[in-house]
């Protein structure tokens, strides 16, 4: 049974993380994750567990959740390790690996708690502009984007209760032969394709009703409060780096 | 076949993160051969309850026994179509899951299921179709095609095909004209007077309720807040109010008529029966 | 007849014959009938989604490819399925969105949100993702979003069903002020006999056109034509039809005090 119905990890809040502007967010998150990778002794590494066990405070989100996604990749650390010994490479070595992982997982996973996809994917195309150059036309694939992501949380739900109202029926997905799987998965086919068919009709027209144009830029509706204070930690990082 | 729940919380993990509590201290034992109504705000609880008795969701905390069955966190059902089987669910908008091309096709299916072989199958095609009100001819009738009310008296023909000791409606009288509400009565009336069966329905549409249940329940931020005898339930019209709940009319009648000049009409189901009353009282 | 809607020999395949509907500015009409009527196809046909063999006025303008937006300014409306009134991920980017499009400034778009969600108390749910909203909160968010842009014209396609009793009269009685403060014309299509008690007309489709049209006091005299139509008398109406039948009240009464006052003087 899907027991998923929301796309993506948003969680909603309202911390300081939550609130800077996701473009900022995404072109840090790549700042840190490179340095992350190209430093790789165990000194800075100190530093990067600093600063992302700040974001995680800031982000307000419990840590039981954090460490939930961590314990999750836990098998991926102990074959690593398993690997790298048998190459021979030193204990603080092995060190580095693992936290190198973890604080680019952890960083990651702040920014995907943080930002809702809507905005993600707004960012996204922000920083995909420049591609506008070669007549790629960017504000009508983030309105694509945007509509085919709420498309699919509908169809999400939707599955979700057939998949109830099956089971009610007496389909129990686990004792049943493979024939039968293919035949039910026929059923539930058909009736997707036909609410998503009908779905999309009706959508289209709620779109004209709201009087959306074709060629309406995607609106930014948050008043995004600039912080520069990540940008300038790294950059500084990266001059640190340099020297 | 009785209901009854012990202790039973249920809370799901919202994308791990929030623990959304739908419902707490849940204890109630649903009569056998009754019809309650359970009714609350929307959001409330009432869809949960539902799906917990068909073993959809299994609690959190507590446990739900239905017949002979007792669902458990911990406890995994061995053959968890044998509940089923008992238990039909026609669900809010079952009109969405009309899986079939025709209607005999989709009265069918739930048979196909369970795997129950049945001699004269096409006599209980015949004869759920009639319980609902429908003649031979919907037979080969695409079900998608129908209207609403029909499409939802198809619903409730499907569970019916398995005959089900307990059967349980969430929200059925959503979009349906006063038409069909009145023939859904009628059916109900049928099943628990002679069939015995024992039937629960969530709804907000008290009018409704008053006209079919025995009894009420009624739920309110994940609690039971009342419950009873239909009639000691709905009279207390501003206790209900503060849940969101609004009184059935007939019964909000008879309360202004108490209240304003002190003359006790009784709690009646129906207008005819409150005229009686209103003549004697007048005259 | 200058402004409000009216539909004029209206045929469509077997739903409608020879259909004709007129309704004046600033009426609050319930639109009533049974199920598979065509009632929801009404909505969609003034809209312009479907092309029709029939007249179409909207505040006196026929209804044509050309002027199709225009026509939709004024209107606004509420759809049957709670999940079609969304287009955004959150009811406030749907807001948002809807009031650019018509060309609101960023101020202007704030104000107006905000002054909506109080009135309707549902600031905590506009930041919600729209799956994750119950039946009813949907509706009463959809219900905001069409009234966002001062509408002349509101359709509510059975836009209350999933409301709870006291959420609904709430919802109903501001509705009724609203057009009868802003004369704002409103059609509700309903299922639900008690709804046509807060209008004050009542149109009923049956055989393919209207058969009754007319004040409240009028439509409730007509109870077999009614139950014809698949329909049946709200509570006040039918007590008072019934109390009438016995001499002890004289005309059709609906409200519950002004009743208990007459019985028992």
């Amino acid at each position: 049974m899907l027991n998923r119905i929301t796309i993506g990890k948003y969680v909603y809040g309202n911390s300081i993380v939550h609130n800077w502007n996701p473009i900022i967010k995404l072109v840090c998150s790549l700042f840190y994750i490179a340095s992350l990778f190209l430093f790789s002794n165990l000194y800075s590494m100190i530093f990067f567990v600093f600063l992302v066990i700040f974001l995680l405070f800031f982000s307000k989100i419990s840590l039981k959740v954090y460490l939930k996604v961590v314990w999750q990749i836990r098998y991926i650390l102990f074959f690593l390790i398993l690997f790298n010994c048998l190459f021979g490479t030193s204990l603080s070595q092995n060190l580095v690996i693992i936290l190198q992982l973890v604080c680019a997982l952890l960083y990651s996973t702040v920014v995907l708690f943080t930002t809702p996809i809507s905005d993600l994917t707004y960012a996204i195309m922000v920083l995909l502009s420049p591609l506008t150059i070669f007549r790629i036309p960017i504000p009508m694939i983030s309105h694509m984007i945007g509509l085919a992501l709420s498309f699919l949380s509908n169809m999400l739900v939707y599955t979700n209760q057939i998949l109830k109202s099956l089971s009610a029926r007496g389909m129990d997905y686990f004792h049943c032969s493979l024939m039968e799987k293919v035949k039910v998965w026929k059923l539930i086919l058909n009736l997707l394709f036909a609410h998503s068919i009908q779905h999309a009709d009706e959508i289209a027209n709620t779109m004209e009703i709201r009087l959306y144009e074709i060629d309406s830029k995607r609106i930014i509706f948050r008043k995004f409060n600039f912080s520069y204070y990540d940008v300038i930690l790294l950059i500084f990082h990266f001059i640190f780096f340099l020297l | 076949m009785e209901v009854k729940f012990k202790d039973v919380n249920y809370t799901y993990d919202k994308v791990n993160y929030e623990k959304k509590e739908v419902l707490k201290d849940i204890n109630i034992t649903f009569a056998d051969g009754k019809i309650t109504g359970i009714v609350g705000a929307s959001g409330a609880g009432k869809t949960t309850m539902l799906e917990l008795i068909d073993a959809l969701l299994l609690p959190s905390t507590g446990s739900i026994q239905v017949g002979k069955f007792v669902i458990e966190k911990k406890k995994n059902i061995k053959n968890i179509n044998e509940l089923r089987f008992q238990v039909g669910l026609v669900f809010q908008s079952p009109e969405e899951q009309m899986f079939e091309n025709s209607v005999r096709d989709e009265l069918e299916m739930g048979l196909k299921f369970y795997h129950y072989k049945l001699d004269k199958k096409e006599e209980r095609v015949l004869d759920a179709l009639k319980m609902v009100g429908l003649d031979s001819s919907y037979l080969d009738k695409n079900p998608q095609k129908l209207s609403q009310g029909e499409k939802r008296k198809i619903a409730i023909a499907s569970i019916l095909m398995i005959n089900p000791n307990v059967l349980m409606l969430d929200e059925p009288t959503i979009g349906l004209d006063p038409e069909s509400k009145q023939s859904l009565i009628k059916l109900l009336r049928i099943l628990k007077n002679r069939f015995h069966k024992t039937i629960l329905i969530a709804s907000h549409d008290t009018d409704f309720l008053l006209s079919i249940v025995d009894d009420v329940v009624v739920l309110h931020r994940k609690k039971i807040v009342m419950q009873g005898n239909k009639y000691d339930v709905f009279k207390e019209t501003k206790q209900l109010k503060q849940y969101g709940i609004k009184a059935p009319h007939i019964i909000e009648f008879s309360n202004i008529v108490l209240n304003k000049k002190n003359v006790r009409l009784g709690y009646r189901d129906e207008i005819k029966d409150l005229m009686k009353d209103i003549y004697r009282h007048v005259k | 007849m200058e402004n409000g809607i009216e539909i004029k020999n209206l045929n469509y395949g077997a739903l409608f014959h020879d259909f004709q509907l007129k309704v004046k500015k600033g009426t609050f009409l319930s639109l009533i009938g049974r199920n598979g009527c065509g009632k929801s196809m009404l909505v969609k046909m003034i809209l312009g989604f479907i092309s029709v063999d029939a007249t179409i006025l909207v505040d006196g303008f026929a209804l044509n490819k050309k002027n199709k937006k225009q026509i939709r300014k004024k209107i606004g409306v509420v759809f049957e399925t709670p999940d079609r009134n969304f287009v955004a991920e959150t009811p406030r980017e749907d807001m948002i969105a809807f009031l650019r499009n018509i060309g609101y400034s960023q101020k202007e778009i704030q104000k107006q949100i905000e002054d909506f969600s109080k009135e309707l108390e549902i600031q905590d749910l506009l930041d919600c993702s729209v799956s994750s909203l119950s039946g009813g909160e949907k509706q009463l968010v959809a219900l905001a979003t069409a009234l966002l842009h001062k509408p002349s014209i509101l359709l509510l396609d059975d836009a209350f069903s999933m409301l709870d009793g006291v959420k609904k009269e709430k919802m109903l009685k501001w509705i009724k002020k609203l057009n009868r403060e802003k004369k704002v014309t409103v059609i509700q299509i309903t299922n639900n006999m008690e709804d046509t008690l807060y209008g004050n007309e009542i149109a009923v489709i049956d055989n393919q056109k209207i058969i009754l049209q007319g004040s409240k006091e009028t439509v409730f005299q007509e109870e077999r034509l009614l139950q014809q139509a698949g329909l049946e008398l709200p509570f006040m109406a039918s007590l008072s039809m019934k109390l009438k039948f016995y001499d002890l009240i004289d005309t059709v009464i609906l409200d519950m005090d002004q009743m208990v006052n007459v019985l028992w003087k």
